[in-house]
């Protein structure tokens, strides 16, 4: 555990393009870790772009990454999860099987019970059954973010959320609060992008973009 | 963290099987369109026995070639959409495996099945048992190396706003050698002569495509995801 104290998260002199647009140029963050990091900026600042690419689905044109000491690749898709803005659920599956697919695919246990549990204290218990192409916004995105509610997830190293706020109501808000707050006391990071003015956290770094 | 891969297999397979269950209406789709080809070749070729003996052989295989293609390309861009592909390339098993799978499922649960209404079909245009029986084995065999063809062919298109026209273009020249070797196999055996020279050909082309298919698709899967 001391070790992982020691890890940290640091950006040095990135710069990212998507197609002709430049995106950053020089970029020099160095994340709180274990804590909460808070991403801010105006719509199209490149947020969700910073996400990506420290998940690895964006590569980087100059500069490097640090992702907790040296970190391979594969170790570290295994480290953590991220949750993007729109739902990545299959409109063809039950919110449950979409679930228990998840988790099987990550290599981890899928039974009945763990998502049962998960599903039901983020309060979408009911919903289990119903195809996700049925199922309203929030409902979609409180099953998305269920995700980060097994006990697997908890012993990650990082989560990227993606302006997880998004349709959530105030039971979800609170929940995803408490299991935030969690994630931190068992020496997590996470990284969440936001446009609330508010913020309930006690320990967190603010990033502008 | 232990990570089990048996759960990663039945998951992939289970959802897969799931996903095909419920859109059932592609199957069907296939299938209406394969009677139609059949049912509208004899009408405007004519009644005569002796032209139907000629091109009977030749109006299954294109029914159940027309018939596969607008599904093959289709194979990755629901998954694609859904941010499937995604949570695919952050699985801790190779993403190639993983198309590996995927074919092979597809296969299995969509283009096996079909070949079940190859001797209802045959029986129709009165081709003899033995050609029947070979063609069941060519397309069982063949229709692998489409499904690996479409496979490449779905993952290149997957940034495109419109893949209709470019699919079809692609599948067709790659799918030629299973063509020419798949029509080898029966016309040996129409022929008396032995038909296992043009099979092998035919499994050859597969298994390269078996070792090829997954690599250009998960690389090209990788760019369609990282745009």
């Amino acid at each position: 555990m001391t070790s992982r104290l020691k890890d940290n998260m640091i950006l040095k002199n990135i710069s990212l393009t998507r197609g002709l647009k430049t995106i950053f140029s020089s970029l020099n963050i160095e994340f709180l870790c274990p804590g909460l990091n808070i991403i801010k900026g105006e719509n199209g600042s490149g947020k969700t772009s910073l996400l990506m690419m420290i998940s690895t689905l964006l590569q980087e044109d100059r500069g490097t990454i640090v992702r907790f000491g040296k970190l391979k690749k594969n170790d570290w898709l295994n480290e953590h999860i991220l949750i993007k803005q729109n739902s990545s659920l299959s409109d063809e599956l039950t919110i449950e099987e979409n679930l228990k697919i998840w988790c099987g695919l990550k290599g981890w246990d899928f039974n009945t019970d763990k998502i049962e549990k998960s599903l039901k204290n983020f309060g979408i218990l009911k919903y289990k059954n119903f195809l996700v192409s049925e199922c309203s916004s929030g409902i979609k995105k409180k099953a998305e973010l269920s995700k980060l509610n097994f006990d697997e997830s908890f012993k990650l190293k990082c989560w990227l959320l993606d302006e997880p706020l998004n349709h959530l109501d105030e039971n979800g808000k609170l929940f995803l609060k408490k299991i935030m707050d969690k994630f931190i006391n068992m020496n997590g990071t996470i990284l969440q992008t936001s446009h609330e003015k508010k913020i309930n956290h006690k320990n967190f770094k603010i990033i502008k973009l | 963290m232990k990570i089990n891969f048996k759960n990663i297999l039945i998951a992939l397979i289970e959802k897969e099987f799931k996903s095909y269950l419920r859109s059932i209406n592609n199957f069907m789709n296939m299938i209406v369109f394969m009677i139609a080809i059949i049912i509208l070749f004899p009408l405007t070729v004519g009644p005569s026995e002796e032209k139907l003996t000629l091109v009977s052989n030749a109006i299954v295989w294109i029914a159940l070639i027309v018939s596969i293609i607008p599904t093959l390309d289709k194979i990755y861009i629901s998954d694609f959409k859904n941010g499937w592909l995604e949570q695919y390339y952050y699985s801790p098993l190779l993403l190639e495996i993983i198309i590996l799978i995927k074919c092979f499922v597809f296969w299995f649960f969509l283009i096996i099945p079909l070949t079940i209404f190859i001797p209802i079909f045959s029986i129709l245009l009165n081709i003899p048992f033995l050609i029947i029986f070979w063609n069941i084995i060519i397309f069982a065999i063949g229709s692998l190396g489409f499904c690996l063809i479409g496979s490449i062919c779905s993952s290149l298109t997957l940034g495109t706003k419109s893949n209709n026209l470019i699919s079809p273009l692609l599948i067709l020249p790659l799918a030629i050698p299973i063509f020419i070797f798949g029509n080898g196999v029966v016309e040996a055996v129409k022929s008396n002569y032995d038909p296992l020279p043009n099979l092998y050909l035919l499994i050859t082309v597969c298994l390269i495509l078996l070792i090829i298919s997954p690599l250009i698709s998960a690389y090209s899967i990788k760019i369609a995801l990282t745009k």
